[in-house]
């Protein structure tokens, strides 16, 4: 659950002045959403505790800088998480391709998409969406936000979040067959 | 189809099934959408993991053990950078300010001075201006110390005006207190119950704080300086077209609020005593009651001293036009921080959004102070 704003701010403040009790307060928070954010994207565990741990130091390296955060402060850890997630793929461009093919290999019909799509190739194909998109089915599907939480995260509407949503699926979908007859 | 009605029709699919509900359940809700909604939710289901994922606690903790000991790492860089200085003899400060001018630090002293906070040239400003307190003599010292007060509620002000969060620390007078939201010196401060001890309205207070994207100064420690209802100092200057000589700088004067207020002959008499809130005079007239008295105060902007006295340079006069953006403590005129004291003019009423003209002295620091604003037609 996100803080309440004002435990938020009272947090933070003591957060910035390397309050343990603070941090700690925080990290026990979000760590979790965090965590699932990343493994959902990147489909490693190894991945996700190292994507995971690097947001909270990149908090509080912001924090004593005096830099962060402008927005809640759930939206911009989320936000440095999709950051890190995107530079982890920006330097794995091999595993990128091995994926790339995986998927091209597969060879589902609609009707079945849903039970025989591999978390890899899930993974491959959420790729393919607009970096928004993805951030938003990953707040959606990989931690269970419900469009209010994404929509607060995000800094949007919830009808923009639904349209977002549904923009998404529909590219998902339409992806999803062309990995059919690809 | 309107797509709004696909678009909430598929959102509404969603949540059912998020509580339980089957695909098919879910459709039978919108039997004539059905053929779109399913492989829009079909989709749905091969992206979204059967089970919620798993966060391993051994991940978690040690996620935990880095940043706290990040923390601490830096909790002791803090303290050996904040414990040097005072530790250090006279001549060894001296000798580390040469240092660090011959080293190259002049072009950064220089650079710095119109650093704001948060910026990575202010702490050079702050080491430039100790090193200036460290070297003056008790009247410049004295003299230093008001300038260096203005530029803290400039700076704030500049902060605040650019909606950055950021350190700050400036003395004010309380001018009002509502729950944990005080208004000191113009600005919006919160205060959390029991940071302020006995201080309350009418007091001066020097604060620290931190400056958020609202405009509210979120405040860390506040000291108060000085007692409201202290007998009111005489001016001993008159207000003149040259800079206050420094004895006569640290007066808080104003000009009563009257609804002539604004007109030359009237902000050429300043008072003695401060009837309206803020450590910076402001031309806004207001209602509150005031303080039957007013502490001396660190306020009129202070490079007040010869060339031969301290070695400070005269400011510079000079006039520019904007519009009036803030008049809180300090004005924002164009874009620029100007603070308003006692002895500024003000004609034609200048209000917030009136084009005017600006006519300052500006210090060798930046800090502009206004000797008259005019509103233009």
């Amino acid at each position: 659950m996100p803080l309440a704003e004002p435990d938020e701010k009272t947090l933070l403040e003591r957060a910035r002045q390397l309050d343990e009790r603070a941090l700690s307060e925080i990290h026990s928070c979000y760590y979790g959403e965090i965590y699932r954010y990343a493994l959902y994207r990147t489909g490693r565990s190894e991945v996700a505790d190292d994507i995971a741990s690097e947001v909270f130091l990149r908090l509080l390296n912001a924090l004593h800088g005096g830099r962060a955060p402008q927005t809640t402060l759930r939206g911009w850890l989320f936000g440095v998480a999709s950051n890190l997630v995107a530079d982890h793929f920006r330097r794995a461009p091999r595993e990128s391709a091995e994926l790339d093919e995986a998927l091209a290999a597969s060879g589902t019909t609609s009707n079945e998409a849903e039970s025989n799509l591999q978390a890899r190739e899930v993974r491959t194909v959420l790729r393919r969406l607009t970096p928004e998109q993805q951030h938003a089915l990953a707040l959606r599907f990989g931690d269970g936000l419900s469009v209010e939480e994404t929509a607060q995260v995000m800094g949007k509407s919830v009808g923009a979040v639904k349209v977002l949503q549904f923009r998404a699926v529909a590219a998902l979908k339409r992806l999803l067959n062309v990995a059919e007859t690809g | 189809m309107n797509d709004s009605v696909l678009i909430e029709a598929f959102d509404d699919c969603l949540r059912v099934m998020e509580a339980g509900a089957t695909l098919e359940s879910a459709l039978a809700r919108y039997p004539q959408l059905a053929d779109e909604l399913r492989p829009m939710l079909l989709a749905v289901q091969a992206v979204r993991p059967s089970q919620p994922l798993r966060v391993p606690k051994q991940s978690e903790e040690a996620s935990l053990v880095r940043l706290l000991a990040r923390a601490r790492k830096l909790r002791q860089q803090n303290r050996r950078s904040f414990a040097l200085w005072p530790q250090l003899t006279l001549v060894a400060r001296l000798a580390l300010i040469i240092l660090v001018l011959a080293a190259g630090g002049l072009g950064a002293a220089s650079a710095s001075a119109q650093a704001l906070p948060g910026e990575a040239l202010y702490p050079v400003k702050r080491l430039v201006e100790q090193a200036q307190l460290n070297l003056a003599d008790a009247a410049t010292h004295a003299a230093l110390e008001q300038q260096f007060e203005q530029r803290r509620l400039a700076e704030t002000q500049a902060v605040v005006t650019q909606q950055r969060e950021a350190e700050v620390e400036f003395t004010g007078l309380v001018q009002a207190i509502t729950g944990e939201r005080w208004r000191i010196a113009g600005f919006s401060v919160q205060v959390r119950a029991g940071l302020a001890g006995d201080a309350g309205v009418g007091d001066m207070v020097k604060v620290w704080g931190r400056t958020q994207a609202d405009g509210v100064i979120v405040a860390s420690r506040l000291e108060k300086r000085a007692e409201g209802g202290a007998p009111a100092p005489t001016p001993t200057a008159e207000p003149s077209a040259t800079p206050p000589a420094p004895t006569q700088a640290p007066v808080l004067t104003e000009t009563p609020p009257s609804p002539q207020r604004g007109t030359p002959t009237e902000t050429n008499r300043p008072t003695t005593v401060t009837p309206t809130p803020g450590a910076v005079a402001s031309p806004v007239p207001s209602n509150t009651p005031p303080p039957t008295a007013t502490p001396p105060l660190p306020l009129t902007p202070a490079p007040t001293a010869t060339d031969h006295e301290t070695g400070t340079p005269e400011p510079e006069e000079i006039e520019f036009e904007g519009v009036v953006a803030s008049t809180g403590g300090v004005w924002v005129i164009g874009g620029q921080a100007v603070v308003v004291n006692a002895q500024t003019e003000f004609r034609g009423n200048p209000q917030l959004g009136d084009q005017v003209e600006v006519k300052a002295w500006r210090f060798t620091d930046g800090t502009l102070v206004a000797r008259r604003i005019e509103k233009k037609n």
